[in-house]
């Protein structure tokens, strides 16, 4: 039985950890699905924002055949302060489940419940407006509180912290948004640094994002009168690194490492709601060691203006 | 849990859009029928979510009874309530100060306020 719990354990520690189970979409305004948008929300305009993701991880070539199948239903409450701060929310519902082979035969292990809380403050730093275009750069803070269970147990007893809803840890994120957007197309880039902290003698790696999206007016073909719907086609691109894990003061080999995602997707927007789709495919995963590699994400949100 | 939220974003999906072109008609109607009319040219505007919290502030003005606003050439129409005394220059500045105080507060940057007798 002992060897069985160091088996799982070791397991479940080899899982690819970072990526977009751990990377929300914060942005509430209009803009991209995957990332994050430096376009205005108005003071006194409360915009709530409800996203569906699920990820799927497979393809282990050890006899374990690990699958790890994640849920994720981030719902982010935005909130203009002023017409320059923008104050963001974010309550992620997590559902993890890992399954293996094991001696014993196929287990599975898991978790499901609210995550980590993240609150982020974005301020407007440049703003260049024209007739029917915007540049914008709005550098933000923000920190993820450990709301999310993380010292859940099963009939293995504790679950190996990769599979916690929570980290434990309190977790400051550094980053900065730049939206060019004009009646036909928008295109917004960000950077995101988080710097993951140690609970519970483990230590997540510290996450860089570097996203990039581009959006384009697919109907109306023209503009009338209006305020008309827009059916946009989005790409968009999310360069994530992760540095290695720690747990009890060493480095994990098999955690951490970069990949890149394509994603296309298409997004309809009206004065009052937004819905969009996309799936982001993994084009490079240089993952350390022997960490699982992610297949795909399917997102699928809403956005509604109050 | 996770896939009730699942199925709340499907059933949005569902939502009529077309009652919003018709409440922008409505209200360009009302705006050419009560006489009193204010146009203000915005910079910045280039997507329908941001005019939501524009029409928001806008319609908070004193004296702004309905908004519409024409995103292709980023002009707000404001019909305003019977009686708003416009008759002055000053009242007319104190006017247009609001309103481009509100298109501020919206996140963009007004330009040109002009009144137009209905």
């Amino acid at each position: 039985m002992k060897i069985l719990r160091i088996t799982q354990l070791l397991a479940v520690l080899r899982l690819a950890v970072f990526g977009a189970p751990f990377w929300f979409a914060t942005t509430g305004i209009a803009g991209p699905i995957t990332s994050n948008t430096a376009l205005p929300v108005a003071e006194d305009v409360l915009i709530v924002r409800g996203q569906g993701k699920y990820i799927r991880s497979t393809g282990d070539s050890t006899f374990m055949d690990r699958e790890l199948t994640v849920w994720s239903a981030p719902t982010v409450f935005v909130y203009g302060a002023t017409e320059r701060l923008a104050l963001f929310g974010v309550f992620p519902y997590l559902d993890k489940s890992l399954d293996s082979t094991t001696p014993s035969g196929r287990l599975t292990r898991g978790d499901s419940g609210l995550g980590d809380f993240t609150f982020l403050a974005r301020y407007t730093l440049g703003q260049w407006d024209s007739q029917g275009e915007t540049l914008r750069l709005a550098p933000f803070v923000g920190l993820e509180g450990p709301t999310g269970d993380d010292d859940e147990t099963d009939f293995l007893g504790r679950l190996p912290q990769p599979l916690q809803l929570g980290s434990g840890s309190w977790n400051p994120i550094v980053g900065t948004a730049f939206s060019w957007q004009t009646l036909d197309w928008e295109f917004d880039a960000s950077l995101t640094y988080k710097f993951n902290t140690d609970a519970n003698g483990f230590e997540f790696g510290d996450q860089v994002g570097f996203h990039t999206s581009f959006q384009y007016r697919l109907w109306p073909r023209s503009l009338g009168g209006g305020t008309p719907g827009y059916l946009y086609g989005v790409f968009e691109s999310s360069l994530l690194w992760q540095d290695h894990n720690r747990a009890g003061g060493s480095r994990d080999e098999n955690s951490g490492g970069l990949t890149w995602y394509l994603a296309p997707g298409l997004q309809y927007v009206t004065k009052r709601y937004i819905i969009e789709t996309a799936v982001q495919i993994p084009v490079v995963q240089n993952l350390n060691g022997s960490a699982l590699e992610n297949d795909f994400i399917v997102t699928a949100g809403f956005r509604v203006n109050f | 849990m996770t896939r009730l939220h699942f199925i709340l974003a499907a059933t949005l999906l569902l939502i009529p859009t077309s009652s919003l072109r018709a409440d922008d008609t409505a209200i360009a109607a009302k705006a050419r029928s009560d006489g009193g009319q204010v146009t203000v040219a915005i910079d910045g505007l280039g997507c329908p979510f941001c005019v939501f919290g524009l029409e928001k502030k806008l319609k908070k003005v004193t004296g702004v009874k309905a908004v519409t606003i024409e995103l292709k050439t980023g002009i707000a129409v404001l019909a305003l309530e019977p009686g708003v005394p416009v008759g002055t220059k000053e009242t007319r500045e104190a006017l247009a100060e609001a309103l481009k105080e509100a298109v501020k507060k919206a996140g963009f940057t007004a330009k040109k306020v002009t009144f137009n007798k209905g």
